[in-house]
């Protein structure tokens, strides 16, 4: 079975061909350099972007994955959650599609993919096994999203914890600003934590009493800002006297990291299942991915660190969670009618 | 109408006046919130939404994201994040326009990004890194608002 993907919730475009549990072409188009000037995605131009290259997109997954149009079995399309201008590009368009060529159509969930994406062969592997079977225990960190989900298999996903106010990646951004970092936030904060001190500065690993597996990161962008120009200070503020940059990119990412890994690898025990997965955009970090590995492995879990082309947007994840839903025999009936929306039950 | 400013020591004074707001909210009521990275504007949506009525404070996150998220409650309220549109119009593009007609109450951060978008009279609260810690200046631009920052200012 062939199934295209397709994914615009944010600033990625991306289409992808997915037979039979192998990826055979996953195209993105990357908006970043659009968004860098303003510091983050701005909506109203990422959508007129995706409008402008899907179709090249589309072309680009066809031509890598040596398959036509016609061949196409069913086309799934992130619905729900993300900026809904956006979203709408991409789940018309493949609503077009299937519509055009009498083929299901199946709406996925943006974060059900990105835990989806965890089962994924890496890419350009001919492996068609998963990489992982569930149950597992899955970090979801990204800029829009920061959640901890139980994975039982397409549609049982179980959402065992979240961040109550900024996503990891969103600090990501606002700790690059103030220190004067270029955007996208993630890499360059860790590129400047390289041969940083992280134990430096004491920045607060925040959960949340009330919800076990709930973190908080909007104290922390604030212990960043004071502990770089003085309390109470705004971000104008001259950095005080001594400060080294890499030493407050070190400790603010390692306090970060360790607060997710704590609360997955919690959660996993906790669960009793054998393993633990991380995706989303913040799970390309080093630094997170390590940091996973040692205390997973240290309390006997298997952990699956997504690929990175898995882990930042990509329609991948959505074909193969569309295709393993069709295997399943889950119905597609209606899914035609189902229109995108920021939030999602998952979030 | 002269602004009203009040000392914000700490992070439990943020979330009194959050609440405080959260009871004074009314549908077709905007409340601009204006004030650097850090300076609390999320906190005090948060605890004036879950005053509103129908969600827990630790279910409203930053909706920096998605831009606007909407919640139940007496109001229903709309928190919106205009730290990412490019433009008053934008904000209007997206579909989020004559917000003082109701049927929601509208909290808006980084709402001077789109001030040109936004009714005359609504209730503007800028925050500001101070010491001891925050100071709060509200200010109503109309006779709607004006009746909030009343019932803010009897509570708080």
């Amino acid at each position: 079975m062939l199934v295209l993907g397709v994914e615009s919730s944010c600033d990625e475009t991306a289409v992808a061909l997915v037979e039979d549990g192998r990826v055979l072409a996953s195209a993105v188009r990357s908006q970043i350099e659009r968004h860098a000037p303003f510091g983050g995605v701005v909506p109203d131009i990422a959508a007129r972007a995706h409008s402008e290259v899907i179709d090249l997109v589309a072309d680009e997954a066809f031509r890598a994955a040596g398959r036509a149009p016609a061949q196409v079995d069913a086309v799934a399309a992130t619905r729900a959650p993300g900026l809904v201008n956006c979203l709408v590009v991409g789940l018309s368009w493949g609503k077009g599609f299937a519509v055009a060529r009498d083929v299901p159509f199946v709406a996925i969930d943006h974060l059900e993919a990105h835990v989806h994406a965890c089962t994924l062969p890496p890419p350009g592997s001919d492996d068609a096994g998963p990489a992982v079977a569930p149950p597992l225990v899955a970090l979801l960190a990204s800029g829009g999203h920061t959640g901890l989900y139980r994975y039982d298999g397409p549609g049982q996903v179980r959402r065992l914890g979240r961040t109550v106010d900024d996503a990891a990646g969103e600090a990501f951004d606002k700790v690059a600003i103030l220190l004067g970092l270029p955007y996208p936030g993630g890499p360059h904060v860790e590129a400047a934590a390289r041969g940083g001190d992280p134990r430096a500065y004491a920045f607060p690993r925040a959960r949340v009493k009330r919800r076990k597996y709930d973190v908080s990161f909007s104290g922390l962008k604030t212990a960043v800002l004071y502990g770089t120009r003085g309390r109470n200070q705004p971000k104008e503020a001259p950095l005080l006297p001594g400060t080294v940059v890499a030493d407050v990119a070190a400790s603010f990412q390692e306090a970060v990291c360790d607060l997710l890994v704590d609360v997955t690898v919690e959660a996993a025990l906790e669960e009793g299942v054998p393993a633990i997965a991380l995706g989303g955009g913040v799970a390309c970090n080093g630094r997170l991915r390590a940091l996973a590995r040692e205390r997973g492995e240290a309390q006997g879990l298997r952990v699956v660190l997504t690929p990175p082309a898995y882990c930042t947007d990509n329609a991948a994840m959505v074909a193969a969670l569309a295709a393993a839903r069709l295997r399943a025999g889950a119905p597609a009936d209606d899914e035609l009618s189902r229109f995108a929306e920021a939030r999602s039950e998952l979030a | 109408m002269t602004p009203w400013t009040l000392e914000l020591p700490d992070p439990d004074a943020t979330r009194r006046l959050g609440r405080a707001l959260g009871q004074a909210l009314r549908p077709g009521l905007v409340v601009a919130l204006e004030g650097d990275l850090g300076a609390g504007k999320t906190a005090l949506a948060k605890a004036a939404i879950a005053a509103a009525g129908g969600v827990d404070e630790d279910d409203v996150v930053s909706p920096t994201f998605i831009i606007a998220a909407e919640y139940p409650g007496a109001p229903e309220v709309l928190h919106v994040d205009a730290y990412r549109l490019e433009s008053p119009g934008a904000f209007v593009d997206l579909g989020f326009g004559a917000l003082e007609e109701g049927p929601r109450a509208v909290l808006i951060e980084w709402a001077d990004r789109i001030a040109a978008a936004l009714p005359g009279d609504r209730l503007t609260v800028r925050l500001a890194h101070a010491d001891p810690a925050r100071r709060a200046t509200l200010e109503a631009g109309g006779p709607a608002s004006a009746a909030a920052l009343e019932a803010v200012r009897a509570v708080v």
